[in-house]
């Protein structure tokens, strides 16, 4: 203990708390980047602050490794080795209390800035649940690993260079996982998921209703203590032949975590995206201040839906975001809703209505990613369809492009549809809304029974 | 407040052979005895004065021969006993004088209660008290030296291998450094490195004569003072007696 607190009042483990907590800072406020937007910005849950922390560790884990690679290289600065080595204590006694102080203080720092976000979460109302501690404990626990392990490789390469060479290194070994990361990079094809895990860095937060799994948690704990261990080992190696020998925790962390880690990094995050129902409408806990508004609405749209042989009895948000929506199954009996990031977050709830009978009660089957064409014909369609029920021909929520360019089709199909007689209109509402539901086929050219 | 005695002499070394590195071997075949008492070591440089001293302090093994320290082949227990101050004193230069006497107390096992004191009075013997709680890296040459000697006299040594301690000592600082040598080797063996023969004239109790890494002499200063004769380079006995010893072939250089 005596030592221990010597080396955090007098060592450099302080300053490597600091500077991770200035990084974090510096990059959290600096940029208006995406950490900022949304309902996944950092300051809004408390395990979006997590998990945003843990995209940091791209920039924040090498700044730990080059500092404790410079706190590694004291005894060859300061020329102590003769001294020290003629002490009674064993070495790995000195070893502790110097990447004890570190791995205080840098764990320090990263409960520092998350907590941070946390506050900022509790005061924007976020839901409080566990998702962030397992994520921040590992989290600590990499910046610990890269400070013993910056420290071990100082001790064996002891250079002024070692410092900003590991932290280079890491740097692109960490961007170059993390960008493996990207959906959008198919990382199947990259490397395979086990493998982009190691890197304690996840990818930037997309889903607030998804966290990071168990078996994530638990690879990478695995792993990165291993890869402490190393650190630690060759901090206090008394030889060459030893220094080998520290490989193995990490030989054995890497053997170990890889078939723990698995293919999935997100599972659904049941805290917040378990349903709660008022009347025919649910949506997920995150989102429960929307009832007020959503259940009338819902209770409306439902009641214009019952012209429908099959009409559908609830209104369901899908808690997802919009680019997984069509991943979500459909059914006939539910009315299947996005409350992020579309109509809903830009309409009033008096619109509500129209989006909820869009399509007979069906959701678009398109993202940004599909093409324009069926997009713009979906959207006409769904106009249209909306129409049918509420009486009125109005413009949906969407890219003005869309809108402007589904008027004239949507205008053309709703008198089409009006001319028809009420079974034949029906019939091909129906039709529609089964276009919906499987989202196989031309709801345009269902509506309109093929003419347009 | 010691164990009771069970070795002849507190260093004992016989043929020892020491090497830096794989090749050089910089002391060659040394045997000689130290009890308690102060020993001044010299020699002209590249003599193995630091060698030796380093492998009494543990830091080297010898290649062949054998050295004994206070009688105790258990290396751990050997190392609480021994003081030790390296020629290039390297040091922590964030900590105060007093927290890296501390540190070095237990690294040196001093049991924690007795730390504070032990460092205390430590400080006070090397003539620091008034700065012990400044930073290292703000104290001149000859205070960092007295640091130095605090530490390599924390844990009571039986042994303290001083290695050039007077370096960059003022001579009034070197005068009170004899007093302080006279006093330790009242009740240790204290083997002290250095150029200076005037400091071995006035606090050594023994002298021993180190050349290219083998024993030239080893006795009282007296017996010292005694080899020269007026024709020997010096301006005192002890020196001209210092000249006529390494007055042999095998001298090289011009000085």
């Amino acid at each position: 203990m005596r030592a221990l607190r010597l080396e955090l009042r007098r060592s450099l483990a302080p300053w490597a708390g600091l500077l991770l907590v200035a990084g974090a800072v510096a990059v959290l406020y600096s940029l208006s980047a995406p950490w900022w937007k949304g309902r996944e910005a950092w300051d809004a849950q408390w395990h979006t602050a997590a998990e945003w922390l843990r995209f940091l560790l791209v920039f924040l884990w090498p700044l730990t490794v080059g500092a404790g690679a410079v706190a590694g290289l004291r005894d060859h600065r300061e020329g102590t080795r003769d001294l020290l080595a003629t002490t009674a204590r064993p070495t790995w006694h000195r070893g502790a209390a110097t990447a004890g102080a570190l791995a205080i203080c840098l764990a320090l720092g990263y409960l520092a800035v998350f907590a941070l976000g946390a506050a900022q979460a509790v005061w924007h109302g976020g839901i409080f649940h566990l998702a962030w501690l397992p994520t921040t404990a590992v989290g600590a626990l990499a910046v610990v690993a890269g400070g013993w392990l910056g420290m071990g490789l100082a001790r064996v390469f002891p250079s002024v260079l070692t410092p900003p060479l590991l932290a280079v290194s890491a740097m692109v070994a960490l961007v170059f996982l993390t960008i493996s990361q990207d959906p959008g990079t198919q990382p199947e094809q990259v490397l395979p998921n086990q493998v982009v895990l190691l890197s304690p860095a996840l990818w930037a937060v997309r889903n607030v209703y998804a966290t990071v799994s168990g078996a994530v948690h638990l690879g990478q704990a695995i792993w990165l203590t291993g890869l402490a261990l190393t650190g630690f080992w060759l901090l206090v190696a008394p030889s060459a032949r030893l220094r080998v020998a520290a490989l193995v925790p990490v030989v054995v962390g890497a053997a170990v975590a890889l078939p723990v880690l698995p293919a999935r990094t997100f599972v659904r995050n049941e805290a917040v995206s378990a349903l709660v129902c008022r009347g025919p409408a649910c949506v997920a806990r995150l989102d429960q201040s929307s009832l007020d508004e959503l259940a009338p609405a819902a209770e409306e749209a439902l009641r214009l839906l019952r012209k429908l042989p099959d009409p559908p009895t609830s209104v369901r948000d899908a808690a997802q975001p919009s680019r997984s929506l069509h991943t979500v199954p459909r059914t006939p009996d539910v009315v299947l809703i996005h409350l992020t990031g579309g109509a809903f977050e830009y309409f009033e709830p008096a619109d509500w209505r129209t989006e909820l009978v869009a399509g007979a009660g069906t959701p678009t089957c398109f993202t940004d990613l599909d093409s324009d064409r069926a997009t713009v014909r979906e959207t006409a369609a769904r106009t249209a369809t909306a129409a049918w029920f509420t009486g009125r021909l109005t413009d949906l929520h969407n890219y003005r492009f869309l809108r402007e360019a589904a008027a004239e089709p949507a205008r053309q199909a709703w008198d089409l549809l009006r001319a028809l007689p009420p079974e034949q209109q029906l019939r091909q509402v129906s039709a529609a809304r089964a276009v919906g539901l499987s989202c196989r086929g031309d709801q345009l050219t269902a509506l309109t029974g093929g003419v347009l | 407040m010691t164990a009771p005695t069970t070795y002849a002499w507190e260093i004992e070394a016989r043929d020892l052979v020491v090497k830096v590195g794989r090749r050089r071997t910089a002391v060659d075949g040394v045997t000689l005895t130290m009890g308690r008492g102060v020993h001044g070591l010299l020699g002209p440089n590249g003599a193995g004065k630091t060698t030796l001293i380093r492998a009494l302090a543990t830091v080297l093994r010898p290649a062949s021969g054998t050295l004994s320290l206070l009688g105790d082949p258990d290396l751990r227990s050997l190392r609480r006993r021994i003081g030790y101050l390296p020629q290039e004193f390297g040091h922590y230069r964030r900590f105060t004088v007093r927290e890296f006497v501390e540190y070095m107390a237990w690294l040196k096992e001093v049991p924690g209660p007795e730390i504070p004191a032990a460092v205390q009075r430590a400080v006070e013997r090397a003539g620091l008290a008034d700065r012990a709680d400044d930073r290292l890296k703000t104290l001149s040459g000859g205070m960092v030296r007295r640091a130095g000697i605090a530490q390599a006299i924390v844990n009571d040594p039986e042994v303290l291998l001083l290695d050039e301690p007077t370096a960059g000592l003022d001579p009034a600082q070197r005068l009170r450094f004899r007093d302080l040598l006279t006093e330790l080797g009242t009740d240790a063996c204290v083997v002290v490195s250095t150029h200076l023969v005037e400091d071995v004239a006035a606090a050594c109790t023994d002298v021993v004569l180190l050349a290219e890494g083998r024993l030239v002499f080893q006795g009282t200063p007296a017996q010292l003072a005694a080899a020269g004769t007026a024709g020997h380079a010096g301006d005192s006995p002890i020196e001209r007696g210092y000249s006529a010893l390494l007055a042999s072939p095998r001298q090289r250089g011009t000085w």
